[in-house]
């Protein structure tokens, strides 16, 4: 007796069918697009994303007499302010309503919000020991506009119907942290930092456009002026007065003000109120629109035995709050024309808590858009074509202790929060074999930019080992070309894939510091259906890389004269159990494993061999026919061989193998939710 | 009516999976029951591309009331002249575009992720320590050798 299935929840059991697809494609099947009556009505509620451009300001201005404007307490003000500008890329959210008046005016309340804007270090240009020739100092000022919210009013008029235009003002509020760090680090005391909420008004205006049924896109310009506020810097340094008192330094006491020019891409999802009307059928888009949104929130926490560079014995640990959101737009045209658009960004909490190495990151991460194109005119043939890009909304410059809340990507989700802008363009063509059987084959090309990333300044006259150096890391570019053949043979869906990468050389400051191995890389999924309930999922991965060029003894590169590249191999088994219509139970195994030491010549370190097995399970359920959550968990063990034998010590002599052999456990759970427009 | 057309997308999926089917004989009427496969298989696959709950929404429909004629979508042609199974040409193109970007962040692509949940197709390119160097990794100073990656 078969399962029957509801209407309603089918597109869950579609899940069972073919995980992969909802994998690789979360919520990408098209919703039905009823023909309505041509009213309009812009009156509901709804929530979006946003990403773009933002142009800030920041002004200090001194209060006092401190060891970052005078040498002394008594000593006349040389510095009064500093200024910071910046321009880059970020993202954020917005929810809100609106209600259409009568005609064509339409009123509403908005909040919104979007994450750092500025993030700027700069010399101060005083140095507090300026009479010690021998040991110079910089007091380097950073600025950080960790975020900004507002909640505005919105008046709009409904110009065409489909089109609205919007003012709006309000309230805007920042969360400003500012800090100060001599450079070179010392331990005078005269390091600071403080946070504070800043107040402020914004302004601005823009449009949204009705893509289809209830999703809109638009383009919004806003000011918003975060007003002055205080910020108190306090050190722990002590100052002598002329009458010889030892008394505490001032503070680094100065007012701070930001002004920031935003440029936003926005897209709306609404129907949380009364929904807005569905419009008739678009002049210029006659196809069909559908759109998702998946937010997650995921969590990891990890434990272990730590390398030689744990100042204390206690185990290393940390943990990891990590929340992307996927928004992704598909348009139909039958026959003609399939088009993807996504976006994704996201928001990390990072905090590295073994001793000696506490650091925290707390910000957004890179954010990444593509759009892709696919031809369906022709019955022999279907060609691709797309670009993906990658936008530096995150941060890859963490000086100082802060580069310790990078972990390891096998101990958490997130390893690096920033890179560069990256452009890769792609073309692909799709071919049928026969009737259960595709072919495709497809290549790109990536232009990787360049990125700021903390390097270690070795200059003894500046303290040796301080990690505040600026690196220019150019990552060079990378070819892919790739072959996939999907089948299906019975009960069994098969999916392989054999990639092959072509990298260009790296450079730092310019600098040709090696070239990687071409990369081999072939993935293989089968799964397979036993009934309407049982399904598994396995899958593999395999990584082969050839021989690195690493600089050679009489400048330029040479090819390495031995592979110091592993072998990595990924596999899991996922049996899943559909209990009902809208409630699927999975359990899994996965496991990694590296198969020697890796010597990495541009970093001069050896990636010892590791295995890493970890067992887990998710619920997945459909709470309507257009929403579902899924909650998953798991748990890692890691075991990392020794590294090298190295010389520790020439007198006496002495070597060990470093790192030392390490074990972790992790645990990993997310929640993750999903809705279809 | 929900247990007729859970039957009829069983038996479609059924004939869909047969390895089995293409094996007998081409008589007239075994032609005429593959034509009629193919297309209860076409229509599996368009469901499974568009959507159960349209499609059901929609057979349902079609019991009670006539609607619009929807527009004839091509399929994808494999050699020998039939239609691929939409399912799998989707999974093909699909890694055809996620494939040769993977390495445009971090983070994989925009487009999804391949290779399983836990631990992703995307695992295998986070050992570039350009982009991923752990703290411990210290240019041109080989004394630290302390990453854990």
């Amino acid at each position: 007796m078969r399962r029957t299935l509801s209407p309603a929840y089918g597109w869950l059991s579609l899940g069972i069918v073919l995980p992969f697809i909802a994998a690789a494609n979360a919520a990408d099947m098209d919703l039905p697009t009823a023909p309505k009556p041509a009213a309009y009505s812009w009156t509901g509620c709804y929530v979006g994303a946003q990403l773009g451009r933002a142009q800030s300001r920041a002004h200090w201005d001194y209060t006092t007499s401190n060891p970052y404007t005078a040498f002394g307490n008594v000593e006349p003000q040389k510095n009064f302010g500093a200024d910071f500008s910046q321009e880059r890329w970020v993202a954020g959210g917005q929810a809100g309503c609106n209600y259409q008046l009568g005609g064509r005016w339409v009123v509403g309340l908005e909040a919104s919000g979007f994450t750092n804007p500025l993030n700027e270090t700069k010399d101060n240009h005083f140095d507090p020991f300026f009479n010690d020739v021998n040991h110079r100092f910089n007091t380097m000022i950073t600025t950080d506009v960790l975020s900004v919210t507002t909640v505005t009013g919105r008046l709009g008029l409904a110009v065409a119907p489909d089109w609205l235009v919007y003012g709006k003002g309000g309230f805007a509020a920042g969360r400003i942290k500012t800090y100060g760090a001599l450079d070179p680090a010392n331990p005078a005391g005269l390091d600071w930092k403080d946070t504070q909420w800043h107040t402020g008004w914004t302004a601005g205006g823009g449009f949204e456009y009705r893509l289809f049924r209830n999703v809109t896109i638009g383009a919004e310009y806003a000011y918003v002026r975060l007003n002055n506020k205080d910020h108190v810097g306090t050190v722990a340094a002590l100052d002598t007065l002329p009458s010889g008192a030892v008394v505490p330094a001032n503070p680094v006491l100065h007012g701070v003000s930001a002004d920031i020019h935003s440029v936003m891409a926005r897209i709306n999802f609404y129907g949380l109120g009364p929904a807005a009307a569905n419009v008739g059928q678009s002049p210029v888009f006659t196809g069909t629109f559908s759109s998702f949104a998946t937010s997650e929130v995921k969590f990891a926490s990890w434990t272990g035995t730590r390398g030689s560079n744990v100042f204390a014995g206690d185990p290393g640990k940390g943990y990891q709050i990590y929340s992307p959101t996927t928004v992704g737009i598909n348009y139909d045209l039958p026959s003609e024309l399939k088009v993807e658009a996504r976006f994704k960004g996201g928001y990390v909490y990072a905090r590295q808590q073994t001793s000696g190495q506490g650091a925290t990151y707390d910000g957004p991460v890179d954010s990444q858009v593509s759009l892709n194109a696919t031809l369906l005119n022709w019955e022999s043939v279907r060609p691709t074509f797309g670009v993906a890009m990658n936008l530096p909304t995150g941060n890859a410059y963490l000086p100082y202790n802060q580069r310790f809340a990078r972990m390891d990507t096998d101990l958490v989700e997130v390893g690096a929060y920033g890179a560069g802008f990256n452009v890769n363009p792609t073309a692909g063509l799709v071919f049928g074999l026969n009737q259960s059987t595709a072919l495709s084959v497809s290549a790109g090309y990536a232009w990787q930019g360049e990125f700021t990333r903390e390097g270690i300044d070795l200059a003894p006259e500046n303290g040796f080992g301080i990690f505040d150096l600026k690196r220019k890391v150019n990552p060079g570019d990378v070819f892919t070309g790739n072959a996939n053949l999907t089948t299906s043979i019975g009960k069994a869906v098969l999916l392989t894939s054999f990639a092959y990468m072509s990298e260009s050389q790296v450079t730092i400051d310019g600098l040709a510091t090696g070239r990687n191995g071409a990369r081999y890389i072939s993935n293989a999924a089968m799964i397979y259906q036993f009934d309407d309930q049982w399904s598994a999922t396995l899958n593999g991965s395999w990584s082969y890389q050839g021989k690195n060029e690493i600089p050679g003894l009489a400048g330029g590169l040479v090819t390495e004269p031995k592979n110091s590249n592993s072998n990595v191999v990924i596999g899991s088994i996922e049996p899943g159990y559909q209990v009902n219509d809208k409630l699927k139970l999975a359990v899994n195994y996965s496991v990694l494993w590296r198969d020697h030491n890796y010597y990495d010549p541009v970093e001069a370190q050896f990636v010892p061999a590791k295995l890493k097995n970890s067992v887990g399970g998710s619920i997945a359920y459909a709470i309507t026919p257009t929403a579902s959550i899924e909650f998953r968990g798991s748990h890692a063990w890691i075991r990392q061989d020794t590294g090298p034998l190295l010389v520790t010590s020439f007198i006496p002599p002495a070597a060990e193998n470093l790192p030392p052999s390490m074990k972790f456990q992790a645990w990993f759970a997310s929640i993750a939710a999903t809705g279809r427009f | 009516m929900r247990i007729a057309l859970a039957a009829g997308l069983v038996v479609a999926a059924a004939l869909m999976l047969s390895p089995t089917a293409h094996a007998q004989t081409r008589s007239a009427l075994q032609a005429q029951a593959e034509a009629q496969a193919q297309v209860q298989a076409q229509a599996q696959a368009r469901i499974r591309a568009k959507g159960e709950a349209l499609a059901l929404a929609q057979m349902q429909n079609q019991v009670q009331v006539p609607l619009p004629r929807l527009p004839e979508e091509k399929c994808l042609r494999a050699l020998d002249g039939k239609c691929v199974d939409p399912m799998i040409a989707e999974a093909a193109r699909l890694r055809a575009i996620i494939v040769p970007t993977v390495r445009v962040s971090f983070f994989g692509t925009p487009a999804g992720t391949i290779g399983g949940r836990y631990i992703p197709f995307e695992r295998l390119f986070q050992d570039d320590v350009t982009v991923f160097g752990l703290p411990t990794s210290v240019y041109s100073l080989p004394c630290c050798v302390s990453r854990s990656k």
